[in-house]
């Protein structure tokens, strides 16, 4: 298992957002996390992430106990994360997006004084994988664009590049394809697919559907606890999913 | 130089770092020190200035605004510590060294050019200030570091899941920002006089030109700093000619700034609002 999370209880105030979460996901595989709206599912990716720390409970990656650590600590660690609302930094070109999501563990000037030829070969290695992945997501023409210049499509197209960038053995996608039309988010799914043998997969989506496509396992949230997990065809079948988005 | 700093620190940190205009003070008697009390060449003054400025910037953020950002402060009180930092330094620079008008030691010869005259001095600021905003071109376009400031101004929780250690960050915001506004007040004390209160006086011009340029914008910066540079120049003769008082030299800088923002609200080279 890549990913573990034991016990995770997260409140804010007097509400329960997380209400003793466990989950884990295997290597190699794309999990899908779904639940009803306010049912923890975002709160769980950031206390994942480091954004929010958690009040109880333990979450190991790889094997290593990460619950106390920073967000950028746990991303240098290898677990990568989109946003629900698309996140990529507007004012600096695509290229320079990709540029800065390298993972820079050497961000400081002294590194441009004394190791100067390694720094170059490093900028030359990450523009190379910079195009490479671009051009996987068909969006290397925009390399020099603006990145608010994007339409919502490609700015998520760039997100999910961005994730991939520092070649991380885990990727958590919080609503990849939200606000996408059909077409490009089967296409964003499919490169996801792609990328599966090289690393795994987290996806809170509200697309059910399109999860039921693409998952090997998926965990369903409400109000806070994981209520069912199973395989697309065994949670298509779960009285407790119908229920919650039917309503009943 | 020092709308230059202010811009940088705005643009990462979000806040008007009134405290600024006491760095450039510091700047500018950290050079008197180098200069007259030791007796050395100014140019070691303003080597100094730049690096002990940037201490002190990185100084009053881990001493006071790390501090207020965990503790998630408003802007507001941000900018209200910033004034009290600046009260104390100002103050702390006016005991050390009175009140008393002081100059730094060195020669400036005048050169005839092009039927005006110009001082060795005003030579030197034009080469400094213009290999210094070429090497923060360069910063910002081509190094890891100058990236990663853009990438923290731009989205810092996005920085943060991009693994940038957003605090190291913000130390080097701090420590080139304030080291600007050090070497900007060696060169304005250099011009004119040192004073505890050479800080201050340029403060307001410096917003000014954050303003004018479109906050937050480094290039839209460069360029009001230089309009509003020469526009103060021409004026003054202008109000000579007029026979009003060069008394009001500050307020052209101001009258402009208004004059631009009622025909271009967003600054020079800012961004519009979106949606507007």
């Amino acid at each position: 298992m890549i990913l573990q999370v034991q016990d995770v209880e997260k409140s804010f105030g007097g509400i329960k957002a997380l209400d003793g979460v466990s989950l884990s996901v295997g290597e190699n595989t794309i999990a899908g996390l779904i639940g009803p709206n306010g049912s923890g599912k975002t709160t769980l990716i950031n206390v994942i992430s480091g954004f929010l720390r958690q009040d109880k409970g333990r979450i190991c990656f790889e094997g290593k106990d990460i619950s106390s650590l920073l967000p950028f600590e746990i991303a240098r660690l290898g677990m990568c994360r989109t946003f629900q609302l698309t996140r990529i930094f507007r004012g600096l070109t695509v290229l320079e997006n990709m540029l800065v999501s390298s993972n820079m563990q050497n961000e400081g000037l002294c590194q441009l004084f004394f190791n100067r030829k390694k720094m170059i070969m490093q900028e030359k290695a990450d523009e190379l994988a910079a195009g490479e992945i671009l051009e996987f997501l068909e969006i290397d023409h925009l390399k020099y664009e603006y990145a608010n210049a994007l339409s919502g499509g490609q700015q998520k197209l760039l997100s999910l590049g961005m994730a991939l960038m520092a070649d991380p053995g885990m990727v958590l996608l919080d609503e990849p394809v939200a606000g996408v039309n059909p077409t490009l988010a089967n296409k964003i799914f499919e490169k996801v697919m792609l990328e599966k043998e090289k690393r795994t997969f987290l996806v809170v989506e509200h697309n059910i559907d399109i999860l039921m496509d693409f998952c090997d396992m998926i965990y369903v949230m409400n109000k806070g606890k994981i209520v069912a997990s199973g395989t697309p065809g065994e949670i298509q079948d779960n009285e407790t999913v119908i229920d919650i988005y039917l309503g009943g | 130089m020092i709308a230059i700093g202010l811009t940088m620190i705005y643009r990462v940190l979000k806040f008007a770092n009134f405290s600024h205009a006491e760095l450039v003070t510091f700047g500018a008697y950290t050079a008197y020190i180098i200069n007259v009390s030791l007796g050395l060449n100014l140019f070691y003054g303003l080597v100094a200035a730049f690096f002990l400025t940037g201490l002190l910037g990185i100084a009053s953020d881990r001493l006071v605004f790390k501090k207020l950002r965990s503790k998630g402060s408003s802007v507001i009180s941000m900018m209200i510590a910033s004034i009290g930092i600046g009260l104390v330094v100002r103050q702390s620079i006016q005991e050390a060294w009175g009140p008393q008008i002081r100059w730094f030691e060195f020669e400036s010869k005048t050169y005839e050019l092009l039927g005006g005259s110009i001082t060795e001095l005003h030579i030197y600021i034009i080469a400094i200030s213009t290999a210094l905003i070429f090497l923060l071109h360069l910063l910002f376009t081509r190094t890891r570091l100058g990236k990663a400031m853009r990438g923290v101004s731009d989205n810092p929780q996005l920085a943060m899941a991009s693994g940038i250690d957003t605090e190291k960050i913000l130390l080097w915001v701090w420590f080139i920002g304030g080291g600007l506004a050090g070497i900007g007040g060696v060169l304005r004390g250099a011009d004119t006089r040192l004073v505890p209160l050479l800080g201050w006086e340029v403060l307001l011009s410096a917003f000014a030109v954050v303003i004018l340029g479109g906050i937050g914008s480094f290039y839209g910066a460069i360029l009001a700093a230089y309009l509003l540079g020469f526009a103060e120049n021409f004026g003054v003769v202008l109000l000579s000619e007029l026979s009003i008082s060069t008394g009001y030299r500050p307020a052209i800088a101001f009258i402009i700034l208004i004059i631009v923002l009622i025909f271009r609200p967003w600054g020079i080279m800012g961004k519009r609002e979106e949606g507007s």
